[in-house]
């Protein structure tokens, strides 16, 4: 297949499960009188589901564990050592903080169509992060899409009384997207490190990413909220019933997309999962169906649901334009040998070069080019190239076509 | 373990580029085909067992029609960063 195609089918996946975890969570807030207690119980009980999960994906089927098929990085649950606990550390964190955001936001608003775009925002700070880390200016069409973004998130998380929700804002711009940011650059990190010759499955990334976010948050809303953490052992079975289905949904979804990590860059598969916001509507408008009177009633007038249907339009516009904008190019490198691999390791430090493979023939180096934008990035590059002691001459062969084999 | 990994840079007659393309993804072994401007049309990177399957896959790209020109590179060494 593919790796385009299976790219997006793993992210539309992704977002299909993502929709359905905000709307069985946003009902489910609605059964608690304290929704610490639902977020308490989903982190304790999504970390026994996900081990248990785990095991099973470690039956072997003909010769090899099950879970193969859905990472083929996996081999079995190990025991994190202190070179993983760098990553997951950090990582867990930020799912912490940026889960306890969520369920505040999600019992707020009670409208899984404006839960969904606001939490598509933290591309905003992704794509800033990696303008920074470039140490470029955006181009136009980063700004363009970027505010498109932001002006479209606001449009379709419009309640129905037609206002913003400007506390929920500022809740998901400072706690949920800082987390989340924090959580997803520590995790793309993870997923493309080898530790003892191996990647890093998403499958223990899941596991472990939970039981350590489990103990971030016990320790926080403990402090917050301690009769919450008592209350989790009263909860009624309906309610673990809830928690568990929502927490194995997220379990399949979480797979999808850090599968799906490992494939593209982390700003664009954060672009391509974001047809949640989409998928949001008519998923709340399902449920206002089939449940009246549970969550926000969003069809209150045809308006309020257009602009809301424009706000969502214009994210998934920006996330597109975003995605789209990647160039890349290949450079062969002529540099006579003698200077070791120092040649190898200073090409591959260059921003931008994703892949450099020395070669016996007419050319010595071949490095492969990922970039946001050509301008400033291309001129960065052949400065940065030309400084190495060594290489004679390079040419650049840009990409307009690729295609490529899973 | 073993596996051979190699560029093969390919010239195209004018206006096959397309048909060419759509060869080389029928080839096994194959594993990114990208269409470049400059010296070169086609880069393929190709993933092999042994030389042996390294020539096969060359034999199969110059039976193709409009391949001008194949110049291969077997990787010696590689560092993603990706």
């Amino acid at each position: 297949m593919r790796k385009k195609a299976l790219f997006y089918f793993l992210c539309f996946l992704s977002s299909v499960f993502g929709t359905m975890v905000v709307v069985i969570d946003s009902i489910a807030s609605t059964y608690v009188e304290d929704i610490w207690v639902y977020g308490n119980l989903s982190f304790v009980l999504g970390t026994v589901l996900s081990f248990i999960i785990a095991l099973v994906f470690m039956i072997p089927v003909r010769g090899r564990p099950l879970g193969k098929n859905a990472d083929p990085n996996f081999y079995g649950i190990f025991i994190p050592n202190r070179e993983h606990l760098k990553y997951f550390l950090p990582m867990a964190l930020g799912n912490a903080i940026a889960t306890i955001g969520y369920f505040y936001v999600i019992a707020t608003m009670l409208d899984p169509s404006a839960v969904l775009p606001f939490m598509q925002l933290v591309i905003l700070y992704l794509a800033l992060g990696e303008i920074i880390i470039e140490g470029d200016t955006p181009s136009l069409l980063e700004i363009q899409s970027l505010t498109m973004i932001m002006f479209g998130a606001l449009l379709a998380s419009i309640s129905p009384t037609g206002t913003l929700n400007i506390h929920s804002l500022i809740v998901v711009m400072a706690v949920i997207n800082t987390g989340a940011t924090l959580k997803i650059v520590a995790q793309r990190r993870m997923r493309l490190i080898r530790i003892d010759g191996k990647r890093i499955d998403s499958i223990n990334i899941r596991i472990w990413n939970l039981f350590f976010s489990t103990i971030f948050f016990i320790v926080i809303i403990g402090v917050m909220d301690p009769k919450s953490i008592i209350e989790m052992f009263h909860a009624s079975s309906k309610l673990i019933l809830i928690t568990a289905l929502s927490m194995t949904i997220t379990f399949f979804s979480k797979i999808t997309y850090i599968r799906a990590l490992g494939i593209g860059r982390a700003s664009i598969t954060q672009a391509a999962t974001s047809i949640t916001v989409i998928l949001g509507i008519p998923a709340t408008l399902l449920i206002n169906y089939l449940m009246p009177g549970v969550l926000s009633e969003i069809f209150v007038s045809p308006v309020v649901l257009t602009i809301k249907l424009i706000g969502t339009i214009m994210v998934s516009l920006g996330v597109i334009t975003l995605a789209l904008s990647e160039v890349r190019a290949y450079i062969l490198i002529r540099a006579p040998r003698g200077k070791g691999s120092t040649i190898l390791r200073n090409i591959s430090r260059i921003r931008g070069i994703v892949l450099v493979s020395a070669l016996a023939g007419k050319y010595d180096y071949i490095a492969k080019v990922k970039l946001r934008t050509l301008g400033k990035a291309y001129r960065y590059i052949v400065r940065e190239l030309e400084k190495i002691e060594g290489i004679e001459d390079f040419v650049w062969l840009s990409t307009l076509y690729e295609w490529e084999e899973i | 373990m073993g596996l051979i990994r190699a560029y093969i840079m390919i010239n195209v007659e004018v206006g096959k580029i397309a048909g060419v393309v759509e060869k080389l993804k029928k080839i096994d072994g194959i594993g990114n085909i990208a269409v470049v401007a400059g010296e070169f049309d086609i880069i393929v990177r190709v993933r092999v067992r042994s030389v042996e399957e390294l020539f096969d896959i060359t034999e199969k790209i110059h039976k193709i029609d409009g391949i001008v020109r194949t110049t291969t590179h077997v990787v010696e060494k590689e560092v993603i960063r990706e």
